[in-house]
């Protein structure tokens, strides 16, 4: 029968794009680097001023990244001069809500880990010396505004993924793996971030010892991720009937699978792992490297989002 | 007691005319380049090896588990005291959230508002005059029947009792008000 | 005794009956409000009406708010509608405000065809054509200007003028669709038949799709016997809606009914099936039909139809065994073979032999006034026949029509004067036809669309290429529009009045024919106003003594005041009882109201039928030999072509709504049907473009691969390929199948042919 209802056009199953896929990764990226200033913060040694730059790092990518995710958020609605309804309009039942809490908290408590962490450079002198309280306050109660901020920061990270697996008419969105694995993700990236921008902006007061530990700690992170994608997957062959049938066409179906394969799997997990085993010591741990070891892992953490949000929305069995 | 609106679409009535879909249209005033109902004609081949048509009416089905209410952030989308799924466009900044959740590609974004629309059954045009939905009036071989499924004595609930009927993705919990007739040669696509 | 009502007379009582009118516009009970129309603003309004988006010309009611109007729905108090419209009808306000509608005359400043225009006033364009109308009719007779009008109201207005002018070439639409069915029942019945679908329990469907060619009440009627058990077997080439909701459908080889019917009938006869009795009572020619049809045995017919030999007379033998309530459905658009005329006979024959005639859930024949009233005997009131104003005599024209309808010896002597073998004009145009004596030199053509609608489409160009006048009205530059000299605005059917009807089913019905739903945009006016309009600049004011529609409506009802406020008020009214002369029921109930008819009864408690019924022909016969029933096998197609066939698509139906924004957005390029099989056989696959082509044309098109069709057939539906560049959304899109059919025009009936050899390649 020929096609005579009309268009079909709004039917399409792709309803958010590539600005969610960037604010999945900004948003993951900021916890991660978040949590990676904690981690290398709560190290015996490092406790104490002057911060480790990759602690400095972390401490200004996680504001300035989840900034710049929420604006793109913003930009990417539909209606978005009512985004402030978000705010005050709450149903306590949607993901989207509860991100937005978290959000809501988690914002001013990474602002003033910043604050602490740059009080020296930013708030003792200068124009922005009036905020010193704020500053002052942030190291006074560090350890509490730090449990906060990791809390916070593990929520953000998993609640991303939540968002996506709330979703039951998405077979490859609707699993529990997704926030797991989107959080363990944005972990790696918030290493891989901290240890860019802490090598490139702030290479003089970083201690190798830190920029070992931390790489090794991705390795570790990039295997538990790697198993979380082998679970997802073969998790779904297992379960049958449409959730079978997606797994398999995700998995070999157009550019989107060899995004998977290649940008994923490949170049964010597979080399960096197999690069940390195949070279030398000094190779490895050499600043070269691990700045660049860390932009594939960034890369891979990006098409991860841009990958599940497309396959998943594409590929609906 | 409260009314609880429902639609049966009947396969063996339904002839695929897209009078509905026009009334729709027409009533509703919906901008040219979205439809709020279709109705997709689609050829199918039985068992016995014969052939037919389905028809499969495109539209929201009203559920009472609604993917789409739980998912709003802002309760923009929510569920009337009569059973009707609606959109309060003045709480709905647009995430589209419930579009993406939505498993049966119910809504669309309405070109003028920028927040997604649906069918409504008619809510706030007909029904509010107390008239049936516009493609209920109009279909030729009445192929849709409408009512309140809390009044024992409505036309939807004696049809209900009459005919076999099955609601669709049942599986995943989302208990639809639209209820479809099987066409009796085809059976269930279940 | 009774005066005329005057006109102030009648304004103060359509004034009372506006103000009910407008209260009760749900028609029922007069003063009655349907509860939800009291939420409504108080300015809205509701007119019942009809629509003109087809010809079935359903019932509508229309809703304007403050000027603008919102909603059609049917008109909610005829049942036979049920308060339904399709999606056409549904589109009607789309229509109305159409940007692309014509709302000013224009006429041509090129070539024919060319598609330049100018924008002219009325009284230019009245000028323009009377002026030309005068110069043919000194030069060569006003009966060389062929005047076509669409079926029903606007024949009124045009054939009018035409006869007024001095031209009797009067013709509708009729044999480009219904005319031999028509023709049939004339020579079968001396009336019309129609179909008691919903008591049927069993229908023959030959490719009436009425779920597709929508025609509301008779799909209602389908349902209705569906659901209470009537088994339904449609035989057509694809898989159309009728033949997915039948019980069985059979893919019968196109242009091959014939055959089928003829075994069929074969069957019935020589297995004594039929109802001896009333064959014997009501009928005459039993003997020479079954001698006509002796050798069509379903062995021999099975090879030509492609319907194995068993199934006939296994269908034959399941349809008896129905009857009475059994309906051999004679069709609607019947341009299957060149023996249409033989076909729907044959059809109607078999209804006749196991006396399915004037039987419930049979056949029963139109009973408009005249035909009850004859059943009515002195003393009874007789139904009431709508009066036509007084004119002068039409100018008697010496010489025949172009299709000599009116001559003893016209082989179309079955068709109406006002019908006419249409499907003529172009060769009428182009040569000299036998026994004719002149040629056509202008063409005078009112909604209707010939370049589209008559086959072959480049035969209809070319002749309107050779005249001296083409005159078209329509709503927008239509694809005859785009080759004419002056075409002329007509308003939509939501803009006019038009005159009171009246018809006859079971029983005599009149209605308030179609009304103003809103004043006319732009310059568009009605029909009833041009042709008045024009009239006077002929010189012919006489033959229009009625000041507008209303002074015209007053003088169809004469001093029937009730009638008017029924019609005023309901939109509807109906005379007496229905009557089926062969039910007892029905019978008594029609004595009962009439007792005068008492004497029309027989002993049975029946009716007998005012005339035998015709099992043979023989005016037929006398004229052509025909008067039996014979199969001619035809070539449609060479043996490496495909059949193709069209059909009625339920979204678009007519050509003049290809430009409908709404329904254009539904399906604006109709992909044409090829089986799996021979789609693999020419490396063609779904979607795939395509040149379907023959000797008269090459269409571009899109294959639909699908086991809906047979092997050796392509099908696609009708109304694309527009060639008008004026209709913007619809120009070029799809395959116009007008231009791939032959200019056939079939012996005794006039219709064309809509079965055509073609072949198709990937493009």
């Amino acid at each position: 029968m020929n096609q005579i209802w009309g268009s079909m056009e709004q039917y399409s199953t792709l309803v958010w794009h590539w600005p969610i896929a960037v604010y999945l990764f900004l948003a993951g990226l900021s916890a991660g680097a978040a949590m990676t200033s904690l981690i290398v913060k709560w190290i015996e040694g490092n406790g104490k001023p002057p911060w480790d730059g990759l602690i400095k790092a972390g401490a200004i990518l996680a504001p300035l990244t989840i900034c710049l995710g929420l604006f793109l958020l913003i930009f990417d609605l539909t209606r978005p001069l009512h985004f402030w309804k978000l705010l005050i309009h709450y149903n306590f039942g949607s993901v989207m809500t509860l991100g937005v809490l978290a959000l809501f908290a988690y914002f001013p408590v990474v602002i003033l880990f910043f604050m602490g962490v740059f009080k020296k450079e930013l708030f003792e002198t200068g124009p922005l010396q009036f905020l010193a309280p704020l500053a002052n306050l942030a190291l006074a109660y560090a350890k509490v505004i730090e449990s906060v901020t990791l809390i916070l920061a593990v929520g953000v990270g998993a609640y991303t993924g939540f968002l996506l697996s709330a979703m039951n008419s998405y077979p490859l969105f609707n699993t529990p793996v997704l926030p797991a694995l989107f959080l363990v993700s944005g972990i790696s990236a918030g290493i891989s971030a901290n240890l860019v921008i802490g090598l490139l902006f702030f290479n003089s007061s970083t201690k190798d010892g830190n920029v070992s530990y931390l790489h090794g700690l991705d390795v570790k992170v990039s295997f538990v991720e790697l198993f979380f994608l082998f679970i997802l997957f073969v998790g779904m062959f297992y379960q049958g009937g449409s959730a079978a049938h997606v797994a398999k066409a995700a998995l070999s179906t157009g550019g989107l699978s060899t995004l998977l394969w290649l940008g994923v799997i490949g170049l964010g997990l597979v080399l960096p792992i197999g690069l940390n085993f195949a070279l030398p010591h000094g190779v490895k741990h050499s600043h070269g490297f691990v700045i660049f070891n860390s932009l594939i892992v960034l890369v891979g953490v990006m098409s991860l989002r841009y990958y599940i949000l497309y396959a998943g929305q594409i590929f609906v069995g | 007691m409260a009314k609880k609106y429902g639609m049966i679409h009947d396969n063996n009535l339904c002839i695929g005319c897209q009078a509905c879909n026009v009334a729709c249209r027409s009533e509703n005033q919906i901008p040219e380049s979205v439809y709020r109902l279709q109705v997709w004609v689609k050829q199918e081949e039985y068992p016995n090896g014969s052939l037919g048509y389905e028809y499969h009416r495109q539209s929201c089905v009203q559920c009472e588990n609604t993917p789409c209410v739980s998912v709003c952030p802002t309760k923009a989308s929510y569920v009337n005291d009569e059973g009707i799924v609606l959109v309060d466009v003045d709480l709905c900044v647009g995430c589209l959230y419930c579009v993406a959740a939505c498993p049966y590609q119910a809504r669309y974004v309405h070109p003028v508002t920028k927040a997604p629309d649906k069918c409504t059954f008619c809510h706030e045009s007909r029904l509010a005059r107390g008239e049936e939905p516009a493609c209920v009036t109009v279909c030729p071989t009445d192929a849709l029947i409408f009512g309140d499924l809390n009044d024992p004595k409505s036309k939807i609930n004696k049809a209900l009792s009459e005919r076999v009927t099955y609601r669709q993705k049942e599986s995943l919990g989302t208990q639809p008000k639209m209820f479809i007739v099987p066409n009796h040669k085809g059976g269930i696509r279940s | 005794m009774t005066q005329m009502l005057s006109r102030r007379g009648f304004l103060k009582l359509s004034s009372t009956a506006a103000a009910v009118a407008s209260l009760s516009s749900i028609p029922g009970t007069l003063g009655a409000i349907e509860e939800s129309k009291k939420q409504y603003k108080g300015t809205t309004k509701f007119t019942p009406s009809i629509c003109e988006m087809c010809t079935s010309s359903c019932t509508i009611e229309a809703r304007v708010e403050e000027g603008k109007g919102m909603f059609i729905r049917g008109n909610p108090a005829d049942k036979s509608r049920g308060g339904k419209v399709c999606a056409r009808g549904s589109a009607g306000f789309n229509q109305l405000y159409d940007p692309q509608r014509l709302v000013k005359p224009i006429m041509r400043v090129g070539e024919r065809g060319e598609g330049k225009w100018k924008e002219v006033s009325w009284d230019e364009a009245y000028t323009f054509i009377a002026k030309k109308l005068e110069e043919i009719k000194q030069k060569h007779g006003a009966h060389t200007v062929a005047f076509t009008a669409r079926s029903g109201w606007t024949k009124t207005w045009f054939h009018h003028l035409a006869q007024a002018y001095g031209s009797h070439n009067l013709f509708g639409h009729e044999a480009t669709c219904p005319l031999a069915y028509g023709m049939a029942g004339k020579d079968v019945f001396g009336a019309g038949a129609n179909r008691d679908f919903a008591k049927a329990k069993y229908i023959i469907n030959m490719g009436h799709n009425v779920f597709e060619g929508i025609v509301i009440s008779y799909a209602r009627q389908y349902m209705d016997a569906l659901a209470n058990g009537a088994k339904l077997v449609t035989l057509e080439p694809r898989l159309s809606v009728m033949a997915a909701k039948s019980t069985e459908w059979h893919a019968i080889k196109p242009g091959h009914d014939l055959p089928f019917v003829l075994a069929f009938m074969h069957t019935l006869i020589h297995e004594n099936l039929y109802d001896k009795k009333f064959v014997e009572k009501q009928c005459e020619g039993f003997e020479e039909l079954k001698a006509s049809i002796a050798e069509y045995t379903p062995e021999k017919m099975a090879t030509e139809c492609d319907i194995p030999a068993d199934t006939i007379k296994r269908l034959a033998r399941e349809f008896a065994k129905a009857a009475p309530k059994a309906i051999f459905d004679f069709g609607h658009r019947v341009t299957f073979t060149p023996q249409e005329l033989e076909l729907r006979r044959a059809m109607m024959m078999i209804n006749v032999l196991v006396g399915a005639v004037e039987r419930d859930g049979g056949y029963y024949l139109s009973k408009g006034a005249d035909y009850y009233n004859q059943f009515i005997g002195e003393g009874d009131p007789k139904a009431f026949k709508l009066k036509k104003p007084k004119t002068p005599a039409y100018p008697k024209v010496e010489v025949p029509r172009i299709d000599r309808i009116g001559e003893k010896d016209s082989e179309f002597f079955l068709a109406g004067k006002g019908e006419g073998i249409v499907t003529l004009i172009p060769e009428a145009t182009l040569t000299e036809l036998p026994g004719v004596g002149y040629k056509l030199h202008g063409w005078f053509i009112a909604r209707n669309n010939p370049v589209m609608t008559q086959s072959n489409m480049e035969h209809v160009i070319k002749a309107i290429k050779a005249m001296d006048l083409v005159v078209v009205v329509d709503i927008q530059v239509s694809d005859t529009a785009w080759y004419a000299d002056v075409v002329l605005p007509d308003t939509t059917y939501l803009e006019r009045d038009e005159e009171f009807t009246a018809s006859g089913s079971k029983n005599p019905s009149y209605g308030v024919g179609r009304q103003k739903v809103v004043e006319p945009i732009g310059e568009s006016r009605a029909p009833w106003r041009i042709a008045k309009e024009l009239a006077e600049k002929m010189g012919l004011s006489a033959y229009f003594p009625y000041k507008d529609i209303e002074d015209y409506r007053l003088q169809q009802v004469g001093d029937n005041i009730d009638l008017l406020a029924k019609l005023k008020a309901t939109g509807s009214a109906s005379f007496g009882v229905p009557l089926m002369l062969q039910e007892k029921k029905s019978v008594a109930e029609f004595v009962k109201k009439f007792p005068s008819a008492a004497v029309k009864v027989n002993e049975e408690g029946t009716i007998d039928f005012p005339q035998k019924i015709q099992l043979f022909s023989k005016k037929l016969q006398e004229i052509s030999q025909k008067g039996g029933l014979s199969y001619e096998p035809y070539k449609y197609k060479e043996a490496d072509e495909l059949y193709f066939v069209n059909g009625k698509s339920a979204v678009r139906s007519n050509s003049h709504n290809g430009n409908n924004a709404w329904l254009n957005n539904l399906l604006d390029d109709a992909a044409v049907w090829i089986h799996p099989k021979t789609a693999e056989r020419l490396g063609i696959k779904n979607g795939d473009k395509i040149d379907v082509y023959n000797k008269y044309s090459t269409q571009k098109g899109k294959a639909l691969v699908t086991k809906g069709v047979r092997e050796d057939t392509i099908f696609a539906y009708f109304g694309f390929g527009h060639i008008s560049k004026e209709l913007k959304r619809a120009y070029g899109k799809g395959v116009n199948s007008n231009s791939l059919y032959s200019p056939l025009v079939s012996p005794n009936s006039g219709m064309n042919l809509h079965v055509v050899g073609v072949k198709v390649k990937k493009a």
